[in-house]
């Protein structure tokens, strides 16, 4: 059983859970995740690794079906079922390069231990996060401490930059050389960026979210296509080449089981509230 | 007649026709956010302004009456600008990211994951994406762009109360829901607290809806234009793609529904002409969709409960019929749609079955008066006019159009008795002879246990009117006049079909089950405490029965199939398919067909007729020193078949109780019972475990359980508790 040792919702719908750990934390690299399962029959949930120190790791998830809104029910001192990882590969950190890194969503968490990884290498980091609006954003003063820059995208202008990534980025890149882009969250943006930089032949990566079920290769529940190749995100990922992945096949894999997810919480909140 | 001018056309129109109406009728498009049509125009939005000749400013066109030689233009580009900006200052207090992005049909294909998610913070988020009315303004007001700051009020998603959930970070103050409450149901349970910009839509003192006595017929929730407002069951299913027209046959009245489809499952149900109540809003869905809904048929084989194939399940059943024969005992539930009934009769006959048996109450299949459509004066005998019909004062109130007065004559405080003008409480058993001292037809001793003044002043409300009376079928059997010069007394079945299964000639399953001589039981949506052990037990339901069985048929539940029913006063409705029976589902009258094809039964063996109806005779009761407790069983008209509504969503469970014995606190204490505690309840030739619900709407004495026959609880007895 692992203990929770804190519970935090950092903005609606995304919760930060620290983890209490001693062997997970020992061999996590940035940019690798874990799987946890909030009860013994629970799903297993794969969550990328957004911190962690000798005792413990962090996760940020946001709450988009069953199993992540039990997950977010838990209080701190609660336990999970179980907790597996460092899985995944860790991103590939270059040397003295340009980057370019760019968030929304629960993947605001995700790419901080990333940026950290960069700086620490000498790589000049810009970080773009985007949201909705103003209070959708997090973790600034976190992300700050490691870019050379943090510009905010907000659609309604509440903050920062006023509109969407696709009025921001080619202008941006027109602006500054670039060596390479790294990106995470939903699977709009990490398609959205990919298609923006194409023409600018910057290499991207973006962090892949397909359905996985045991995240150590046997199942391929997980598997896309990358470079026309079949590539499982759990182990050869999750990070990928931008340009490189069948995105139409992607999102059809992601909705296979959106009905029966439905059903699933409608039946989990009409027996939790009547 | 008035005439007037709008945008250049001549119109005439009806004195006291609101600008808007007359507009509508001439087909002029004016766009509208707080006016609804079934409550009183408000004004509050500003959004369907007009200019008028002659007026100083535009005026709202829903509260404007049209006047003679009005000139009126409904298209100016300053009623543009204004309502644009009123759209504005209202969107500045909604999440509208998503209303005004670029991006938003190119998201729509990858974001369907975030509408599962529990805090809306735009469309793709929304419940209501696709039919909200602040969407379609947006586009047809051609709004780019929000100038003023986005206030997110922060509050709490109130998740507390079954069947819907509310949102108040999305309302945008239109009051269609509170007009709604207070206007169209009559319940008033939501109305604006506090002011200014701290405006908020609510209950008194922000008790939760269950305890404000809310009757979550969910006619708030589909009076929002917005999402905040949504049905628990359908919040992340989107928008509907079609819609059937059927009845609801939950209860007698079969109230008209839509029902709502989106590839090919059932999302939710919507009142149709009519206003529905809690049972037909969110009751029909979880029966249909349910979890535990049996897909596929079930046989026991040595001793083991295997899936089978539907040739294998109909030519086992034929079988063992063909075999037995006379022997068999039928037992249906009148919630099958008429046609099904007519198969199971027809089967009975046909096998030559003495037993053909349902739920047959005495008296009410002969009800000698017509319904009466208005009336003058109501009395409702042991009925909850509140929580079990609705709607039917609903449809008394809009007929009669005048206010009357409604008495309720009930031992238990129901919330009907509670919402009554006046509220008689007379000892359990005694309600018939209460009404025939109301109706001054009994010069006898007053045993009711009603003081005389109270009569009186019931005589008095009741002067110079002929008033309704509404009895529940268990009292028919007394001897109250139907019709005379004071009063109409009218039956009341609670259930669909009830008065054609009892002209139909089939006994009561009470006597089905105290049949020796049978060897065979056939239930059809019935599954009653059986005393002992038969050769064969077929059982054809929707839901797996507690009880064991032989053979289970797994039958299309009330949207998957078509068909009629009869309502309460002898009307027939219909049943509409809307979707394709869950897994391998048969709808019931294709299973009883099947059987029938496969029986060989000689011709000379068929039976022509069913033998008569017998009601069972009612004996007067009375509490003694061994079992000191009158309990009062009531009819339960929240059940599917067999099955309780509350034992399908637990929504019901908490909004009715209705699984628990009622006691009255002073009787608990006695008995030194905390609530909730397991008690048996012991009478002769009974016993029945139940847990209690201690509420001082029973007297003392007095105790109250909802009828469930898969329980064994039938009808009113004396009894004592044990723990």
């Amino acid at each position: 059983m692992y203990r929770i040792l804190k519970k935090k919702q950092i903005i609606p719908n995304i919760h930060l859970l620290v983890i209490e750990s001693e062997t997970v934390p020992r061999n996590t690299l940035p940019g690798e995740f874990v799987v946890v399962r909030v009860d013994e029959t629970g799903e297993r949930i794969p969550l990328n690794v957004v911190d962690w120190n000798e005792k413990s790791v962090s996760v940020v998830f946001m709450e988009v079906g069953t199993s992540t809104r039990k997950l977010a029910a838990l209080k701190a001192g609660d336990e999970l079922a179980t907790l597996a990882g460092p899985l995944g590969r860790p991103t590939v950190i270059p040397e003295n390069k340009s980057i370019l890194a760019i968030a929304g969503c629960y993947g605001i968490g995700a790419i901080y231990p990333v940026i950290r990884a960069f700086q620490a290498r000498h790589n000049r980091v810009t970080t773009i996060i985007e949201g909705r609006t103003a209070m959708l954003l997090y973790w600034q003063n976190k992300l700050r401490k490691y870019s050379e820059r943090l510009i905010e995208i907000t659609r309604d202008g509440t903050r920062g930059v006023k509109g969407h990534i696709n009025d921001f980025l080619p202008e941006y890149l027109e602006k500054n050389p670039t060596d390479l882009i790294y990106c995470q969250g939903c699977t709009y943006l990490t398609y959205l960026v990919s298609q923006l930089t194409r023409p600018f032949t910057v290499k991207t990566i973006v962090g892949l979210n397909p359905i996985m079920i045991d995240a150590t290769g046997m199942c391929g529940v997980c598997r896309v296509i990358v470079n026309n190749e079949t590539k499982f995100a759990c182990v050869d990922g999750p990070e990928f080449d931008g340009h490189q992945v069948n995105w139409e096949n992607l999102l059809s894999r992601r909705h296979t089981y959106l009905e029966h997810e439905r059903k699933s919480l409608s039946f989990l909140e009409c027996e939790k509230y009547g | 007649m008035i005439k007037l001018k709008i945008n250049g056309l001549p119109v005439e129109v009806a004195a006291g026709t609101t600008v808007l109406e007359a507009a509508r009728k001439m087909d002029i498009h004016i766009p509208t956010l707080c006016y609804l049509a079934s409550v009183a125009p408000y004004g509050g939005c500003r959004i369907c302004l007009v200019e008028v000749e002659g007026m100083p400013r535009p005026m709202t066109s829903c509260t404007l009456p049209c006047a003679e030689g009005m000139t009126v233009r409904t298209d100016t580009e300053e009623l543009k600008k204004l309502r644009r900006f009123s759209l504005q200052l209202i969107l500045s207090e909604h999440p509208y990211s998503c209303l005004i992005c670029t991006k938003k049909d190119e998201c729509a294909k990858f974001m369907d994951c975030i509408q599962k998610e529990p805090v809306t913070f735009g469309c793709k988020y929304c419940a209501k994406n696709g039919s909200c009315e602040l969407q379609k303004l947006v586009d047809e007001l051609e709004i780019k762009d929000v100038p003023f700051p986005f206030y997110y009020r922060g509050l709490e998603v109130e998740r507390y109360d079954p069947f819907f959930e509310r949102d108040y970070n999305l309302c945008v103050l239109c009051g269609r829901c509170v007009r709604t409450c207070i206007e169209t149901r009559g319940a008033a349970t939501i109305d604006f607290h506090h002011r200014g910009p701290h405006t908020l839509v609510g209950t008194a003192f922000n008790r939760s809806h269950l305890d404000a006595r809310c009757q979550f017929c969910g006619a708030c929730v589909d009076a929002c234009p917005t999402g905040a407002m949504a049905e628990r069951f359908s919040k992340y299913e989107g928008k509907p793609e079609r819609s059937v027209e059927s009845h609801c046959p939950l209860c007698s009245l079969g109230c008209p529904i839509n029902l709502n489809v989106r590839d090919g499952r059932l999302i939710n149900a919507t009142p149709g002409a009519e206003p529905v109540c809690a049972r037909g809003r969110f009751g029909i869905t979880p029966i249909v969709n349910h979890e535990q809904r049996i897909r596929s048929p079930l046989m026991k084989k040595d001793g083991r409960v295997v899936e089978v194939e539907w040739s294998e399940a109909l030519d086992y059943a034929a079988a063992r019929l063909n075999k037995i024969r006379d022997k068999t005992g039928f037992l249906f539930s009148p919630d099958l749609n008429r046609e099904a009934i007519d198969a199971v009769t027809g089967l009975g006959a046909r096998l030559g079955a003495g037993r053909v048996g349902s739920a047959v109450s005495p008296g009410v299949g002969f009800n000698p008066v017509k319904w009466p459509e208005t009336a003058h004066a109501l009395i409702a005998v042991g009925i909850d006019l509140v929580t079990d019909f609705s709607v039917l004062l609903l449809r008394l109130r809009t007929a009669g159009r005048k206010p009357f007065p409604v008495i309720v004559i009930d031992p238990v405080r129901t919330r009907g008795a509670e919402s009554a003008d006046l509220w008689l409480r007379p000892k359990p058993g005694k309600e018939a002879e209460l009404v025939n001292h109301i109706l001054g037809s009994l010069s006898e001793r007053n045993t009711t246990g009603v003081p005389a003044a109270e009569i009186d002043r019931v005589k008095e409300l009741l002067a110079g009117r002929k008033a309704v009376i509404l009895i529940p079928p268990a009292d028919s059997g007394t001897d109250l006049h139907p019709e005379n010069d004071r009063a109409r007394i009218f039956t009341l079945p609670g259930e669909i079909n009830k008065s054609y299964v009892s002209r139909l000639g089939v006994v009561d399953y009470q006597e089905v089950l105290a049949d020796d001589d049978l060897e065979c039981l056939y239930l059809i949506g019935e599954t009653p405490k059986r005393d002992r052990k038969y050769q064969c037990v077929i059982i054809q339901d929707c839901f797996r029965p507690e009880s064991d069985f032989d053979l289970f048929l797994p039958c299309a539940s009330l949207a998957e199939t078509d068909g009629i029913f009869e309502d309460f006063a002898g009307g027939v409705r219909h049943l509409h398919k809307a979707v394709e029976p869950a897994g391998n589902a048969r709808p019931d009258l294709w299973i009883l067909t099947e059987i029938q094809r496969r029986i060989t039964v000689a011709a000379a063996a068929v039976k022509s007729a069913l033998p008569a109806a017998k009601p069972p005779i009612l004996k007067k009761i009375r509490p003694t020193k061994t079992y000191p407790f009158h309990l009062v069983i009531r009819d339960n008209y929240y059940r599917y078949r067999s099955r309780l509504l509350s034992s399908l969503m637990k929504g019901f469970q908490r909004f009715r109780n209705d699984e628990r014995l009622w006691i009255h606190p002073q009787d608990a204490r006695n008995l030194k019972l905390a609530d909730a505690a397991e008690v048996t309840l012991q009478g002769k030739g009974f016993q029945v475990k139940i847990n209690i619900f201690i509420t001082d709407r029973v007297p003392p004495g007095v105790l109250m359980a909802y009828a469930n026959p898969t329980r064994g609880l039938y009808r009113d007895k004396i009894v004592r508790i044990e723990e």
